[in-house]
């Protein structure tokens, strides 16, 4: 182990050998556009606060609706803020509450997915309540809820977490329907696994292919859903920064600076483009039978 | 013998599924016994209850949908009155089952090293790499080539074989007292089911365990078993121990079995002899003797009522009217 360790630090990066082990994923052009953009927004998230050449409330009333100059790149807005800055801020809070919306959902679904799975009362319960919600369009019930818990970053979360459970519960659930009539299922009962083993521990690894797929389009859904509540008012509040309550502040002002819509706009466009592609991509990665990969297979 | 008490006795074991269509009766009225170090032959055609009979002895069937009635002894403790909780320590603990498919019977996405560790790990409650550990040491007595090797990689990297040799393993894992092994080499080819069957007598012998293994297949009934029962359609129609079932037969279902198996020895028949008709379905079974529409010895007798498990000489039990007279009408091939 540690010769094979020794010679891999002191040898020099082989980029070709790199690309060639792993050729299914640089030759899955879906799959790598949408990483690159995703590790392009990602870093743009995670180092706002050094990308931004201004304070994000830094007001400056003699500069106001500025145009795109080389002291801001992206102009200003009404209030002589940054929108360069503002923007960089807005993707690091997109992201922030994608993440934790994404997460937070996708942990509950997988419960509540797998539970519904096994237990035919629990299935009841749990599904007739996803129907439910899933009767109202997304952004309504993001809305209904958030005006009933406040305007609130934390509620916001909250409420997108509520919207998103069920489609990942859905999936979840079919998937291990399918996983639960396997014979090894049956196997383990035979070997004494307890429900709770066989649930968690077998069933869950099993499903994670099309979860993670999932889970990448929420992903997207989480962040468009959040810039449209913002959009509408009702997301994050005012004075800080999201893709979208920038967007509102610009449609007051999109006649006379089309910046103040077009940037934040773009990284909107690249952050849902980037999971999208991922998420496609992904799925062709993950599925063995997929034309794609079969394809390339055949091709070598 | 007799004051002993049985590894596992069957009594009148009923299983109902219910279904779309109403409640059907998969097993009516099996028994049938077994001593410890006894390996029991259950042979009879798809459909007949053999696979259902083993996973209710385990009560694996479906919760909500079946019904059981009857008596599951095993060491004098009636499985059927057993809770959740004590059915899973029993399990794999106790007895243990191998499953038909090697293929299918293992998880995928977990190497096989920590699958067999994991039935270790929860019976015995040893540490994960104590039971890592004994996970290597069964897959080395196994005949398993470098086991350590082999226990980190996944099931799909295994031959259909090996993972019978794997399935075997995580069973014997916690040395059960009696080993379910239903159709264990159906999908394995020839040579490695000579293997594998060696593998398991090897290790019957070793722990004394009990088997019952579930098969269609007359040659490893020769081979194996020390008794043999005969289903059709849900009921046990004959039983007895495996010299005296190959050498007289009384049930014509049996003989029908057993003629419609090709002779290596002996004159060379042009057609196999079949058993006229097919096995009818659950929905509509004959309401006398269920043998009865296909039988040629078939009386009115027969179609009215059902004969139950009679002994008919030491140890030879036979669900049928007429067996006196299929003994005198059939000559049967010496063994």
């Amino acid at each position: 182990m540690s010769e094979s360790t020794k010679v891999l630090v002191n040898k020099p990066i082989d980029f070709k050998k790199t690309i060639k082990k792993n050729s299914r994923f640089f030759s899955n052009r879906l799959l790598l556009t949408g990483s690159i953009l995703l590790v392009i927004t990602t870093f743009i998230g995670v180092f706002a606060s050094f990308l931004s050449p201004y304070e994000i409330l830094e007001i400056d009333p003699k500069n106001r609706l500025a145009a795109p100059s080389n002291a801001h790149w992206f102009g200003t807005d009404n209030f002589g803020r940054d929108v360069f800055s503002r923007t960089m801020y807005g993707v690091r809070i997109s992201l922030l509450i994608g993440v934790t919306v994404t997460l937070v959902a996708s942990v509950i679904g997988l419960t509540v997915g797998l539970l519904a799975s096994y237990y035919k009362l629990l299935d009841h319960i749990f599904m007739r309540i996803c129907d439910g919600l899933f009767a109202f369009p997304s952004i309504l019930l993001a809305i209904a809820i958030m005006s009933a818990l406040g305007p609130k970053s934390i509620n916001v979360i909250i409420a997108l977490v509520l919207v998103f459970i069920p489609s990942i519960a859905r999936i979840v659930r079919s998937a291990a329907l399918v996983v639960k009539e396997k014979v090894f299922i049956e196997a383990l009962q035979a070997q004494g696994a307890s429900s709770f083993r066989i649930l968690f521990l077998h069933i869950a690894p099993n499903i994670l292919a099309p979860l993670i797929v999932q889970v990448t389009f929420v992903f997207a859904v989480t962040i468009l859903t959040e810039a449209s509540l913002s959009f509408l008012g009702a997301g994050i509040p005012a004075p800080l920064p999201s893709l979208g309550n920038m967007l509102y502040d610009g449609k007051l002002a999109i006649y006379n600076a089309w910046w103040m819509t077009v940037f934040p706009g773009l990284f909107i466009i690249l952050i849902v483009l980037g999971l999208n592609l991922f998420g496609d991509g992904l799925r062709d990665h993950l599925d063995p039978k997929s034309k794609l990969s079969v394809k390339r297979r055949k091709r070598r | 013998m007799s004051h002993v008490v049985p590894l596992l006795k069957i009594e009148d074991l009923q299983v109902d599924f219910a279904t779309h269509k109403g409640t059907v009766s998969a097993l009516d009225g099996v028994s049938f016994e077994l001593q410890e170090g006894e390996i029991l032959g259950v042979v009879g055609e798809s459909g007949c209850g053999k696979s259902v009979t083993a996973e209710a002895i385990l009560q694996l069937l479906d919760e909500d949908s079946t019904f059981y009635d009857g008596k599951i002894m095993f060491n004098g403790e009636n499985l059927l009155e057993y809770n959740k909780k004590k059915l899973e320590k029993l399990r794999g603990n106790d007895i243990a089952m191998i499953f038909q498919d090697p293929m299918s019977s293992l998880n995928p996405v977990m190497p096989i090293g920590k699958q067999i560790a994991e039935s270790i790990h929860i019976h015995q409650s040893t540490s994960k790499k104590e039971s890592i550990r004994k996970a290597v040491e069964l897959l080395r007595l196994t005949g398993i080539p470098s086991p350590e090797q082999r226990a980190k990689e996944y099931p799909h990297e295994l031959s259909g074989g090996m993972r019978q040799r794997v399935m075997i393993a995580m069973a014997l894992s916690c040395q059960p007292k009696l080993l379910i092994a239903d159709e264990p080499t159906t999908a394995l080819d020839v040579t490695i089911q000579a293997q594998i069957l060696e593998l398991i007598t090897s290790f019957q012998k070793q722990l004394n365990m009990g088997i019952i293994l579930i098969t269609h297949d007359f040659g490893v009934i020769a081979n194996m078993c020390t008794k043999v029962a005969v289903m059709y359609l849900g009921q046990v129609i004959e039983e007895t121990d495996v010299k005296t079932l190959f050498k007289r037969p009384f049930h014509p279902y049996t003989i029908g079995l057993m003629k419609s198996v090709p002779q290596i020895e002996g004159e060379r028949v042009e057609q196999l002899p079949s058993i006229a008709g097919t096995v009818p379905s659950l929905f509509q079974i004959p309401t006398g003797c269920r043998f009865a529409p296909r039988c040629k010895y078939a009386s009115s007798t027969c179609e009215s009522s059902m004969p139950s498990l009679e002994t008919v000489e030491n140890n030879h039990r036979v669900r049928c009217w007429h067996y006196d007279e299929v003994l005198k009408g059939e000559t049967i091939y010496a063994d």
